[in-house]
């Protein structure tokens, strides 16, 4: 049962199982290897083929309906959306993720914006260095 | 209107030194259950009772739509039971056990049973006596699945398993549930097993129930948070937050109520919070029975 | 009831216990049996009588021991249990199945008895009815045995009760000395006369044992846990 073996979850992510269904398909989505328009695999055969709860996938794909990802019909199933907004976005996303909880960390620490930007600037110029 | 794989309205048990007292339960055609709770906490009596080998003293059951114990052989005839304790004649072979429980099972699917044998790698020929617990614990799953149950109790089906068991068990319940109108209530130790296949969870504390509910809003539910007190700040009194013991300028608060405005609520009170944290099953059912016996973090 | 259940589980009874079975239940009686039909030497005769009683005593403790107190300790109870099978069928098969071995016994050292007796140098033809009366005494101790093992499942009260027939074995000899006088004339005669005292023994040990199939079937319909 080999099938949909391209989402993969993971014991040690922290994320809940439904928040790696959906960066896994966004992902899958962004870089087109789910072409727009192609046929979802259904709740129940996605939960049979990852062994997880049939409620798990579930809110995965109402979650990237609301963020317009795929879209459901009924008695049809899901399906990619035609424009779903994403572009090879994703890893800008965590990226960006990142920067947030640094920056939260740093207020928190009470650091003030410069010292913040002073610092990653700092860091930047020494890996930059480390990969010459 | 959804019908219930099985339904328990104030079900009561009493032993000298256990009770059940008012299980209420309802798992819909279709899903999964986790049912978890400490050793002793009521699990194996509850399953008991649904197949019938204990009959309840109070309290209304219903399987698959039928009463419980009154109609107990028609449900069986419905439904796949393996407990932990629960052994093979250990003088007779695979074989002559898929042969008995072929010539009293009318649903018996002899095709589906091969294919078991197959799939968990198991000799028919091999006796009961020679085979390793996990070799075991498939052979009585195989027995239970081969007449296609419209339910399965499992109670521990993966207890003393090794991965690669573990994972084929699993692989295989799941592979019940792509019938759809199928359901499965399960009990395990293993929380993660519970967490990774369940649509409801349930758990049971001292023969009470102490929670019953979808899986992701249960798990949405629960978060820990890192809080940094200031001197000057103290924490706030929120509804459902219970605070670690440490009187430090780091608190650790685990809540079940929460949601996006709860940080503000912590700002507002000069609280930063560092972080919030999703936990995992295992730390919410300790949690859980910690706040229903009352005692603090 | 589905009697067709009832025959399925006595079956897998057999099946499971067909060596013990075959050993105790027909084995032993023949070995028992076999020095005083082919007229062995009087020493041998009455060892074969000593084995007679054995294999009547072992299979009182066996049965009810092998088919349902194991069933319990091994934990298969919760197999069977979990098949479409009612506490009813489950019972049944129990009593019938241990029955139909005991009484398998019962019919060949029934119908060996005479030879027995005919072929004895002590023995009289007059003994005849007040061994019907001993094996009656045994068929009680029996059905009793497996009543307490199955409603109780108590493998204490099992051995209690299996133990009253081997003192029954022990018993009976002292109480010949109360027994009246006419009785034993007509024991000890060459012709078999059925008194009333016999056939009054024989009644009563016959409606205990029915009594106590009935007690064990409306004990084992009241019972609550299973397990």
């Amino acid at each position: 049962m080999a099938l949909f073996d391209e989402i993969v979850l993971s014991q040690t992510d922290p994320r809940p199982m439904y928040q790696q269904i959906m960066g896994q398909v966004k992902q899958l989505v962004a870089v087109g290897d789910w072409a727009p328009g192609q046929q979802m695999p259904s709740i129940r055969q996605l939960a049979v083929a990852l062994k997880i709860s049939v409620i798990t996938v579930k809110r995965a794909y109402l979650e990237l309906e609301r963020e317009g990802v795929i879209i459901t019909r009924q008695g049809k199933g899901s399906s990619v959306a035609e424009r779903t907004g994403l572009s090879r976005r994703p890893r800008r996303e965590e990226l960006r993720a990142h920067l947030v909880a640094a920056a939260r960390l740093a207020k928190g620490l009470g650091l003030s914006p410069d010292d913040l930007t002073s610092q990653l600037l700092e860091i930047h110029n020494e890996t930059t260095e480390d990969s010459r | 209107m959804i019908t219930q794989a099985l339904r328990l309205v104030r079900v009561e048990k009493a032993y000298p030194d256990f009770q059940l007292a008012g299980i209420d339960l309802e798992l819909p055609e279709g899903s999964v259950m986790g049912l978890i709770g400490p050793n002793g906490a009521g699990k194996s009596t509850t399953m008991r009772i649904l197949v019938g080998l204990v009959h309840q003293d109070r309290g209304e059951v219903f399987v698959l739509g039928r009463s419980m114990p009154s109609d107990q052989v028609a449900v069986k005839r419905d439904v796949g039971f393996v407990s932990e304790d629960m052994r093979l004649y250990a003088q007779a072979s695979i074989r002559w056990h898929m042969d008995f429980v072929r010539s009293i099972h009318p649903n018996w699917d002899e095709a589906h049973a091969l294919s078991l044998l197959q799939r968990f790698d198991l000799q028919p020929h091999h006796r009961v006596k020679g085979l390793s617990h996990g070799q075991r614990v498939k052979a009585t799953l195989l027995l239970a699945l081969a007449h296609r149950p419209r339910l399965l109790i499992l109670d521990e089906p993966t207890v003393g398993l090794d991965p690669v068991a573990r994972h084929e068990v699993l692989s295989e319940l799941m592979d019940v549930l792509s019938d759809g109108d199928r359901s499965i209530l399960f009990s395990s130790q293993n929380t993660q097993d519970v967490e990774q296949i369940s649509d409801l969870i349930t758990f049971i504390d001292r023969g009470r129930l102490i929670a019953s509910q979808d899986k992701e809003s249960y798990l949405d539910s629960w978060r820990r948070l890192r809080l940094e007190v200031p001197a000057a700040a103290s924490i706030p009194d929120l509804k459902g937050v219970v605070y670690g013991r440490s009187h430090g300028a780091l608190r650790v608060a685990t809540t079940n109520r929460f949601e996006e405005g709860m940080t503000h609520a912590f700002e507002r009170a000069g609280v930063t919070v560092q972080s919030v944290e999703p936990m995992t099953l295992e730390e919410i059912f300790l949690a859980t029975v910690q706040l229903s016996r009352g005692i603090s973090g | 009831m589905n009697i067709p259940m009832v025959k399925r589980l006595i079956l897998k009874d057999f099946y499971l216990h067909r060596y013990p079975i075959l050993g105790l239940a027909l084995a032993l009686p023949a070995a028992g049996i076999a020095p005083s039909v082919f007229g062995g030497e009087t020493m041998w005769r009455q060892m074969g009588l000593t084995i007679l009683n054995n294999a009547l005593i072992y299979l009182i403790f066996f049965l009810p021991i092998a088919t349902i107190m194991m069933e319990r300790k091994n934990h298969t109870l919760p197999f069977v249990m979990s098949l479409p099978v009612s506490y009813k069928e489950y019972t049944a098969s129990k009593l019938v199945g241990s029955s139909l071995v005991f009484a398998v016994t019962c019919c060949v050292i029934a119908l060996a008895l005479p030879v027995i007796v005919v072929r004895s140098e002590q023995l009289a033809l007059g003994v005849l009815p007040l061994l019907g009366v001993m094996l009656g005494v045994y068929v009680v101790l029996f059905v009793l045995t497996l009543g307490v093992c199955l409603v109780t499942e108590s493998f204490l009260w099992t051995m209690v009760l299996g133990l009253l027939s081997v003192v029954f074995a022990f018993l009976f000899f002292p109480l010949l000395e109360s027994i009246p006088p006419h009785l034993i004339e007509h024991w000890t005669s060459d012709s078999i006369v059925w008194d009333s005292e016999v056939v009054t023994t024989l009644g009563l040990e016959l409606l205990i044992a029915i009594g106590a199939i009935t007690a064990t079937f409306a004990l084992q319909k009241r019972k609550k846990d299973f397990l």
